[in-house]
């Protein structure tokens, strides 16, 4: 019969021994006296060394450390110890052999020393042989493992003086979870424990620190034990340069999770080491050092238990002096980290229920109460009362006091770090008592017009209802609730806030507005803005059937279905296209002004092009008025012929344009009418006489000056349906929004005041996010805005999207052509060969250069902006890439023109435009592009095609324009190829800009249509050109002088 | 009439003032410029040594207070002892003391400080309470020494009564009893925590609470045994607020990023339970 017994020796080990019954009774009975000297003798009956392993057996896994002896305090009697009670039970001893003991002495008892992974292994095994000891080491283990599982340990850093190494360590963290374990645990522990000895004084260590080493031990190994199972490394990727040594915190973040927690060997910096320590100690034990905070005061508002209910029946009167018919606010003592767990006063007084088992963590209870109180008794002064007495429990408050609770001192109640428990029913989003508006939506109106009134302006059916939050009360209910006389009233079971002099002089105010007739404006702009008819009751909610409704709740977007692309359309609509088609139909079917906002290249033009296309399919209702810049004439022109040639387009613009009853006659038998910003201010009055179906404005952001004479003048002009597209809705200022939403839907938002102070003050200056989703909210049921970016966009998109932009030429570059042009035929006819050749090429680039800019050809360093249409078109496309924060890439063939617009683009957008040209050394090109692709680097990048094309890689663009044209597509897509490379994950947009009616245009044309030939012929650039036969060339570069701008 | 002689601490007085030395690890009062003392019962405190007489020394000793002067503060009953660094080499020893209350006041003071729980929430907020001059004027006590009651000696040559070392002693004293109102307790006679226990004692006695110390168990017959295991309790299901966002950043990064965060995963790899 053997005792298997263990200590933890305070050395970071556990120790196990054996008491052997046949060894005791072997011993000769001996009754000597008491020795004189206290020096430790042998254990006579221990399991010896030798045997003590395999006595113990070997757990698989179990790493003997270190078989050995050690000092025990042991009871004894005369001269030899007493067995334990374990071994005399189990042995049945008879007292002769097992006498009570009389004395402790000291005993070298032959053990196992193992560290604690091992240990508890061979705890598991030994539970049936074991003492109390080993049952009670089982109970720290459990608890170690509960302290793990749950996470309740802090890193540590420690010295060992030892070997003056340091070591990543995990301790328990203070917790009331745990903690309420440790005095019970600490007061069971069995003498037999704690009775290793350290030197000669005979003493058995203290249990209190006994059982902290012993936790912090086995907590260690199982925070270990987890991490080398279940964490990887919990260091991140290295970044950038490593430095000349590693950091301390960095050592030791590795050896937590290494098999060894000791830190970085012997290359530590013991300074570093122990500034480190200090950091995280001041971590776990929080800013006021010590302990951190485990309880706090928590005050808790209780509702009186039995009050009348308005809508229910009425309860038997109260009695006013009952202390249940007051509010009353406890005080309690509250786990920090448990919050459900609480002492209310009362207890804490009597040290009775939870709040001993906060006195069992360690804690005083009453002075952690006492202390949150005095701090509380600042924020609410009725408190103070209260503390008159000895052991106060709470506060009692009436109706009027306890709203001032809830409204303001709990927060700073709060604040200050106090617990704060209000009733469920008080929350944010706790019953409001205000208005309900429902609308029912006016029958909706077909796609042809009608005379009579609809859309906005239609007179809805509606109805003011008073409820609490989604209950509509009754009149009853309102009279009982207006007579209330506290701030508090209970309703249908629930407690409101009533501010009876607003809410009877609001139903009083209701009473008037019930006989006013509403449009469907009226309720948008009530649901959308809030606005109510001037009462003191907030507007809870506007419901509203149909379309209203749609539009109300902002999934007017998704609320019908996409339109395909109509019959014999010049291209097919992406999915997200027909969506948007379908939205504008629906946005036009209703008379409701349209905000199309889509990201740049995604086809806003072709999308308008669709609706006019299936408008005229039913039937040609009436013109469309579109104004632009005067750059986009000739694009719009050119898109409309291309993608919808059915349309009957006129283009009012230049000095030849059409006036009076001609320009009537005209407009009035087109499908779309071309114009300008300048001309719809010029000739308003001629604009205003016609009856247009629509106004579409396109690049709306040019209206963004709500007070600008122009803006003025395209908001007046007079039409039931309204488009504006533009790709920067808000390109400085909310109010660049408000204007365009003006033009669209004119008085939605208010003016231009009520704007500022209620979205763009708040949003712009407070960078209030709830006023920002509410305006998106508003803007959301007028604005389709789709972006670039959006998965369900990109998906719709190809990879690479390319397009060609037509320019206008100015009436300055329109005469230098015609004079290149005139120079060049007046002079073919005469040559011949090389010379014929040479004459063609050369009047071909001056041609190209007129179109990139007059002051390329006149090489006079003359002014730039306001000559060239296509620089006009490139500003405009650089203006839109900005303001989304991307980059661009400009590719010329022309080395000095590149210069021009570099120098051109950066003094008009204030920042360095880099051009890499073949004049550019080596060492400054790979400057250039590193700037590029950096972040914070240039936004635009202008190449020439020949120096640019080849082997850089700029995919920080994901634009790249071709201001000029090479006529060669392998040139040009390898160029197109900086930005478009692997790496580059975002779409590529690419423009090829052209100028209308000159060569560039139709030369592309020749491309277009002869793909397979150009890429036979074309393939070497323009030498084919020069092939042609007089008048073949002559219609090809001969200017037409329709396209040319004023 | 003779000329009234010329007193020593006139010469001192007017003698040039030789600066004092700097130590480097005194204490250094936490008030920068004017007044030192910032709390009412401090400066009821300062009143007994503050008087037209006694300006000039008085702003040296503060400024003696913000130069780090004295090494080290003692508060002990009834005494209060401070080395402090003038100009010669070793340090004057300026003990200050006034009487304590004696035990039967200390009796009443509990009980009264007991009688309403105002009294113990302000000190422990760490305020003295407004009206505990009054409630100890009542029982015939004066929280704060009078003039006559605040004694100083000071190792110093200079006879004025307080000296500048004992004056910087004495502001510095106000800055600790701005911290903690406790220190003017203890002072009379009674620290901190013998004062609270005092009055759980007190206020337990009427409520008839309190728990007895388990008796310690006889380490000798009961070597072999184990008290009473506790159960341990269920295992938490979200309850408990997690040790990082107890504890928030630490302020250490490593690699660009705070400790706190990049220990996450050995907290959830802990607390991962299995068939979770």
């Amino acid at each position: 019969m053997q005792v298997a017994h263990c200590v933890y020796n305070g050395e970071g080990s556990w120790e196990f021994w054996l008491e052997d019954a046949a060894r005791l009774q072997g011993l000769p009975t001996q009754r000597g006296a008491r020795p004189t000297s206290a020096a430790p003798r042998p254990h006579p009956f221990a399991v010896p060394v030798a045997a003590l392993k395999d006595a113990l057996g070997t757990p698989a896994g179990t790493a003997y450390d270190e078989v050995g002896s050690s000092v025990l305090a042991l009871p004894a009697k005369g001269a030899r110890p007493c067995p334990s009670r374990e071994l005399t039970d189990r042995a049945r001893l008879t007292r002769t052999v097992a006498p009570p003991a009389d004395h402790l002495a000291a005993w070298v008892v032959p053990t196992l020393r193992l560290r604690p992974a091992a240990a508890i292994r061979l705890l598991d095994r030994c539970a049936d042989t074991g003492g109390a000891t080993v049952g009670y080491a089982a109970a720290l283990v459990a608890l170690a493992r509960r302290v793990v599982s749950e996470g309740l340990v802090v890193p540590s850093i420690d010295h060992d003086e030892d070997d003056h190494r340091w070591y990543a360590t995990w301790e328990p963290m203070p917790s009331l979870r745990l903690t309420g374990q440790r005095t019970p645990l600490v007061a069971a522990m069995p003498p037999a424990f704690r009775c290793w000895q350290f030197d000669g004084e005979l003493t058995l260590a203290p249990a209190a620190e006994v059982f902290d080493q012993a936790l912090d031990s086995l907590v260690d190994t199982f925070a270990n034990e987890a991490l080398a199972t279940r964490a990887d490394t919990l260091l991140p990727a290295s970044r950038g340069r490593r430095p000349a040594r590693t950091p301390v915190a960095e050592q030791w973040l590795q050896a937590l999770t290494a098999d060894d927690n000791s830190i970085g060997g012997d290359d530590v910096d013991d300074r570093a080491a122990r500034q480190f320590a200090q950091q995280l100690t001041r971590w776990r034990t929080g800013a006021h050092g010590g302990t951190p905070a485990l309880v706090r005061t928590c005050l808790r508002l209780r509702a009186p238990a039995d009050a009348d209910s308005i809508g229910e029946p009425l309860a038997p009167d109260l009695d006013p002096t009952d202390p249940a018919a007051s509010w009353q606010v406890e005080l309690l003592l509250q786990s920090v980290e448990d919050p459900s767990l609480v002492a209310d006063a009362t207890d804490v007084w009597r040290n009775d229920g939870n709040a001993r088992l906060f006195a069992d963590a360690g804690l005083d209870p009453q002075a952690e109460l006492l202390a949150g109180l005095g701090r509380a008794a600042r924020a609410f002064p009725p408190l103070a009362q209260a503390l008159r007495h000895a052991t106060p429990v709470a506060v009692s408050l009436d109706a009027d006091g306890a709203l001032e609770f809830l409204r303001t001192q709990a927060v700073e109640l709060a604040r200050l770090g106090l617990g704060v428990q209000l009733p469920s029913w008080w929350s944010s989003r706790r019953p409001q008592l205000g208005l309900r508006l429902a609308a029912a939506t006016p029958q909706q109106p077909g796609i042809v017009d009608k005379p009579a009134a609809f859309g906005m302006d239609q007179l809805v059916d509606y109805a003011w209802q008073v409820s609490l939050g989604d209950d509509i009360l009754t009149e009853q209910e309102l009279a009982a609730l207006a007579e209330a006389k506290t701030p508090l009233v209970r309703v249908r079971g629930q407690w409101v806030e009533v501010d009876q002099r607003r809410l009877a002089h609001g139903l009083k105010q209701l009473a008037g507005h019930r006989r006013r007739p509403m449009t469907a404006r009226d309720v948008l702009r009530a649901g959308l803005l809030g606005d109510n008819p001037d009462t003191d009751l907030p507007l809870l909610a506007v419901h509203a059937t149909g379309w209203l409704g749609d539009l109300l709740a902002g999934t007017a977007a998704n609320a019908f279905a996409p339109l395909p692309t109509p019959a014999g359309f010049g291209a097919q609509l992406r999915p997200y296209q027909e969506r948007g088609l379908g939205w504008l139909a629906f946005m036009d079917s209703l008379a409701v002004g349209a905000v199309l906002a889509d990201d740049m290249g995604l086809g806003k033009t072709i999308q308008v092009l669709a609706l006019l296309e299936r408008e005229r399919q039913h039937g040609s209702p009436g013109p469309t008025l579109l104004v632009c810049p005067m750059s986009l004439v000739a694009n719009w022109q050119r898109e409309a012929a291309r993608f919808a040639p059915h349309l009957t387009v006129h283009v009012h613009h230049g000095a030849e344009r059409l006036t009076g009853e001609q320009f009537q006659q005209v407009a009035a038998g087109a499908d779309l009418v071309l114009t300008t910003y300048a001309l719809a201010l010029r000739d308003q009055q001629q604009l205003a006489d016609v009856d247009w179906r629509r106004v579409v404005v396109d690049e709306a952001q040019a209206i963004k000056n709500a007070a600008a004479k122009q803006s003025r003048a395209i908001r007046a002009l007079p039409a039931a349906r309204r488009i504006a597209l533009t790709g920067t809705p808000v390109e400085n200022r909310l109010a660049d929004l408000h204007s365009i939403m003006e033009f669209a839907s004119p008085g939605l938002l208010g003016g231009p005041e009520t704007f500022k102070k209620r979205f763009a003050t708040p949003i712009e200056r407070d960078g209030d996010t709830a006023t920002a989703a509410r305006l998106r909210q508003v803007t959301g049921a007028f604005m389709l805005r789709r972006l670039k970016t959006d998965p369900a966009i990109i998906s719709d998109l190809p990879d690479k999207f390319e397009m060609k932009v037509v320019c206008n030429l100015t009436r300055e570059q329109a005469s230098l052509y015609q004079a290149v042009l005139d120079d060049m035929l007046r002079q073919v006819e005469h040559a011949t060969g090389i010379d014929r050749r040479g004459l063609i090429l050369a009047t071909l680039t001056k041609l190209k250069q007129v179109c990139n800019h007059p002051a390329q050809l006149l090489k006079d360093g003359s002014r730039v902006a306001g000559r060239s249409g296509k620089v006009a078109r490139v500003e405009e496309l650089c203006e839109e890439v900005l303001a989304a924060g991307e980059k661009v890439l400009l590719f010329t063939q022309f080395a000095e023109f590149g210069t021009m617009l570099a120098e051109h683009l950066a003094a008009k957008f204030d920042q360095p435009v880099p051009f890499l040209h073949g004049g550019v050394p080596k060492k400054a090109r790979d400057a250039m592009v590193a700037s590029f692709q950096q972040p914070g680097g240039p936004s635009m990048f202008i190449l020439s095609l020949k120096a640019g094309g080849v082997g850089l890689n700029l995919t920080a663009a994901n634009h790249v324009i071709h201001v000029d044209r090479w006529w060669n597509p392998a040139v040009e897509d390898q160029a197109t190829d900086r930005a478009f490379r692997i790496g580059q994950r975002r779409d590529v947009q690419v423009r090829k800009l052209l100028c209308a009616g000159t060569l560039e245009e139709r030369i592309d044309e020749v491309l277009e249509q002869k793909k397979a030939l150009a890429e036979a012929t074309v393939g070497t650039g323009e030498a084919w050109l020069t092939e042609l036969s007089t008048q073949a060339l002559r219609d090809l570069v001969a200017l037409d002088r329709d396209t040319v701008v004023e | 009439m003779p000329r009234r002689p010329t007193t020593a601490a006139d010469i001192w007085e007017n003698f040039p003032a030789a600066k004092p030395r700097l130590p480097a690890d005194g204490i250094r009062a936490v008030s920068r410029r004017g007044a030192i003392a910032t709390t009412w019962w401090s400066r009821r405190f300062l009143a007994a040594i503050e008087s037209p007489q006694t300006s000039g020394r008085l702003t040296r000793g503060r400024s003696y207070a913000r130069t780090g002067q004295v090494l080290s503060l003692a508060i002990t009953a009834g005494k209060v002892t401070a080395p402090v660094q003038g100009s010669r080499q070793q340090p004057y020893d300026v003990v200050l003391s006034v009487p304590v209350f004696r035990p039967a006041d200390w009796k009443r003071i509990v009980a009264a400080l007991a009688g309403q729980a105002a009294f113990s929430a302000a000190l422990l907020a760490g305020q003295m309470p407004q009206d505990i001059e009054e409630v100890l004027d009542d029982l015939g006590i004066s929280l704060f020494p009078t003039p006559r009651q605040l004694k100083n000696e000071c190792s110093c040559p200079d006879w004025g009564n307080p000296c500048k070392h004992a004056a910087a002693v004495c502001y510095l004293l106000a800055e600790r009893f701005d911290a903690d109102p406790f220190a003017i307790l203890a002072l009379r006679g009674m620290a901190r925590e013998p004062l609270l226990a005092a009055i759980r004692a007190h206020r337990e006695r009427s409520t008839g609470g309190g728990t007895a110390a388990a008796p310690a168990a006889d380490e000798l017959s009961g070597f072999w045994d184990a008290g009473p295991l506790p159960p341990l309790p269920p295992p938490g299901e979200g309850a408990a607020v997690g040790v990082l966002d107890r504890l928030g950043p630490t302020g250490v990064t490593v690699r660009g990023r705070d400790l706190a965060e990049l220990l996450a995963p050995a907290y959830e790899a802990m607390t991962l339970r299995p068939g979770r």
